[in-house]
């Protein structure tokens, strides 16, 4: 959200730079060139969608500068300070300004605003709202006060904590170190710290809205217990540092680079940070049969999970570009919600044959690979040989054979070259 | 006299490692309506000689040669694939290539032996067979294509540019579209895989010209994919 003027003229030169690299796209030079039309068109997607973030953003913030916003409904109490950026915002007052009403520094008022108030106590919001000539007219509605609706408010209509994987929650000490809020005291049930896990992480229970991808049974509250436990580590890799917006043009060629050395893999997680996608690994859950997920993060941050089900290149390479796929096209279609893939599944609908054509195109373009002899050898080297010339590693090119011919026997020892569980354990980003 | 015929689409072509076995079945071979030609693959030396009832030397591997290939093909053409040779262990001890070395054992003891070249083959390896070509105007040499080589895009240019480099017609060539392992498990990718050959065979440089694609190659490929999976 935009908070300030500063932030304001930032976003509308961000939008400007997409603007830009839109009318200087040159799709049919970038085809020419040797890149598939599904990537150069991921690529152009891509661009659209952050250009309409961006929008979106800017003319939310000049709705409210404009003063045509008079009434304003926060929907809990840790909303608040976000209704009061926006009233602020919406009587044309400034941070500074708004500080010198109240006798205070600006940096304070940002801080504030930075943490939506969430830290500033009850007296200080009463001051800020007086401030701002702001009337509150709230009031409570009792509900049944339940252990669980206290640790995990936000759970709410049909879901049943009870049905959480909690056994194995439990066992991967997921239910050891969860923060309580204060009211809540006395010993708690695995049931509700599993809830509290849950609701902590995700926000709300919106396992109907997830599009999943899988060819045998999934059990969803296995699916939305992995999905907290991604969400969870990918906020602490996201405060460790600020992450930067979503960059993906130049992403895929430096990922088809990295395809080629043994221990690729560990650096991918530093590379797609640096593009602002956050990519993290946990086992898949007992019953899901996931490979790997899209999903986003407060609403804007791309993450991909990876279960590493099958410790093999190429099921790292074709998932991580298949869910890399999703964040490129369909940011406006369902990323939000979550992507849940089980590799070699039927693929459905469109948004999964778009997201698989985009991981098959990125390594080798379906023109060339269309066109290529080696789809029908048994010989290990000219697989090898295949997959140098074109600069990707040989495990991409077995694995898309494998794919194609359906033969799961083909070239074992190619896309088992290396333990990748291991490789990430060493590097620090995988828990056995 | 030597015998060189050309190539006929009925003819079949057998890629064989030069070894005892495939050199006694060879003699036992009778000529029927599909001719036979042979193009030995030639191992490193070092494999446990059946006759001498050890390892060969480097040496002994090549010297041998002449004798053994005119006891079981006689004075017919021979195509000689000597990748493996093509390095300083069997270098050691000769003045020539051991390309060369094998050629002209081969002439000494009456048989017939053509060098095999590929796209991938080292310069020193092409300046071996370019001295056969300069050396044995009437004789045909072989050109071998794998796969990996007509998936490169820049195939055509690579194979206009060996000839050049070789001085070669390609009237004096005897193309060979070597697929190694096949495998067409369902109708869909044979019939696949003949479209795509169809195609590359109809872009090939001097499609009318080489000595061992005639105008009847279709029924060739289909001969080739069923029975050898190279032709």
């Amino acid at each position: 959200m935009i908070t300030n003027e500063r932030q304001y003229k930032i976003t509308k030169s961000e939008a400007d730079r997409f603007k830009s690299a839109l009318r200087n796209f040159r799709e049919i030079e970038l085809v020419r060139q040797g890149i598939d039309p599904v990537i150069v068109g991921a690529q152009r997607n891509s661009l659209e969608q952050q250009l309409k973030d961006l929008e979106a953003q800017i003319l939310e913030y000049e709705k409210l500068r404009s003063g045509r916003v008079k009434r304003l409904f926060p929907s809990s109490i840790s909303d608040i300070g976000q209704k009061l950026i926006e009233a602020r915002i919406a009587q044309g007052l400034s941070q500074r300004l708004l500080a010198e009403r109240l006798g205070m520094k600006e940096q304070q008022i940002q801080r504030y605003e930075q943490e939506r108030y969430l830290t500033a106590n009850l007296m200080r919001v009463a001051e800020i709202a007086e401030a701002l000539q702001l009337d509150l007219i709230a009031f409570f509605e009792s509900r049944n006060d339940t252990i669980l609706n206290k640790v995990a408010p936000n759970l709410r209509g049909d879901f049943d904590a009870s049905k959480l994987p909690i056994k194995e929650m439990k066992k991967r000490g997921w239910l050891s170190h969860i923060r309580l809020p204060e009211r809540v005291t006395g010993p708690l049930s695995d049931v509700d710290l599993a809830a509290a896990f849950v609701s902590q992480a995700i926000g709300s229970n919106s396992m109907h809205r997830q599009h999943i991808r899988a060819g045998s049974m999934h059990d969803e509250y296995s699916l939305l217990a992995w999905k907290a436990r991604v969400f969870l580590k990918a906020k602490l890799s996201e405060t460790s540092n600020k992450l930067p917006n979503f960059s993906g043009q130049a992403v895929v060629s430096k990922l088809v680079s990295l395809s080629t050395r043994l221990d690729g893999p560990k650096e991918v997680v530093g590379l797609l940070r640096d593009h602002g996608v956050i990519l993290v690994f946990e086992r898949h859950m007992p019953s899901t049969h996931l490979d790997g997920a899209a999903m986003l993060l407060n609403g804007e941050i791309p993450v991909i999970g990876l279960t590493l089900r099958h410790d093999r290149l190429d099921n790292f390479w074709f998932t991580l570009l298949h869910e890399l796929g999703h964040i490129f096209c369909h940011r406006d279609q369902g990323l939000r919600e979550g992507f849940f893939d089980e590799e070699g599944a039927p693929s459905l609908n469109e948004l999964e044959s778009q997201a698989d054509e985009f991981a098959e195109s990125a390594f080798i373009p379906n023109e060339v690979w269309r066109k290529s002899f080696v789809r029908f050898t048994t010989a290990r080297e000219q697989v090898i040989q295949f997959a140098k010339e074109r600069g990707v590693s040989s495990a991409i090119v077995a694995g898309r054979i494998r794919r194609e011919r359906k033969d799961w026997t083909l070239f074992s020892d190619l896309v088992d070259q290396t333990s990748l569980r291991k490789l990430m354990s060493s590097a620090g980003y995988w828990e056995d | 006299m030597f015998q060189i015929e050309p190539f006929r689409h009925s003819d079949f072509l057998a890629i064989l490692k030069w070894k005892q076995g495939e050199r006694t079945a060879l003699t036992t071979f009778h000529p029927g309506p599909s001719r036979l030609h042979v193009l030995f693959d030639m191992p490193p030396a070092g494999d446990f000689d059946h006759e001498k009832q050890r390892p060969l030397t480097p040496t002994e591997h090549i010297k041998m040669f002449g004798r053994r290939l005119q006891a079981a093909w006689g004075n017919r053409v021979a195509f000689v694939d000597a990748t493996f040779l093509d390095d300083e262990r069997h270098k050691e001890g000769f003045v020539q290539h051991p390309l060369t070395e094998l050629l002209e054992r081969a002439r000494l003891a009456g048989a017939l032996a053509c060098p095999a070249v590929s796209l991938s083959h080292s310069d020193e390896y092409r300046r071996a067979v370019r001295r056969f070509i300069e050396w044995n105007s009437d004789f045909p040499i072989c050109v071998r294509v794998e796969s990996n080589h007509l998936d490169a895009p820049t195939f055509q240019a690579d194979l206009k540019s060996v000839l050049t480099e070789l001085r070669c017609e390609p009237s004096r060539c005897f193309l060979v579209l070597d697929f190694k392992a096949l495998t067409l498990p369902t109708d869909d990718f044979l019939e696949e895989f003949v479209e795509m050959l169809a195609d590359q065979i109809a872009e090939l440089p001097f499609v009318h010209s080489w000595m061992g694609l005639e105008r009847d190659v279709f029924r060739s490929i289909r001969f080739g994919i069923h029975k050898s999976g190279g032709f």
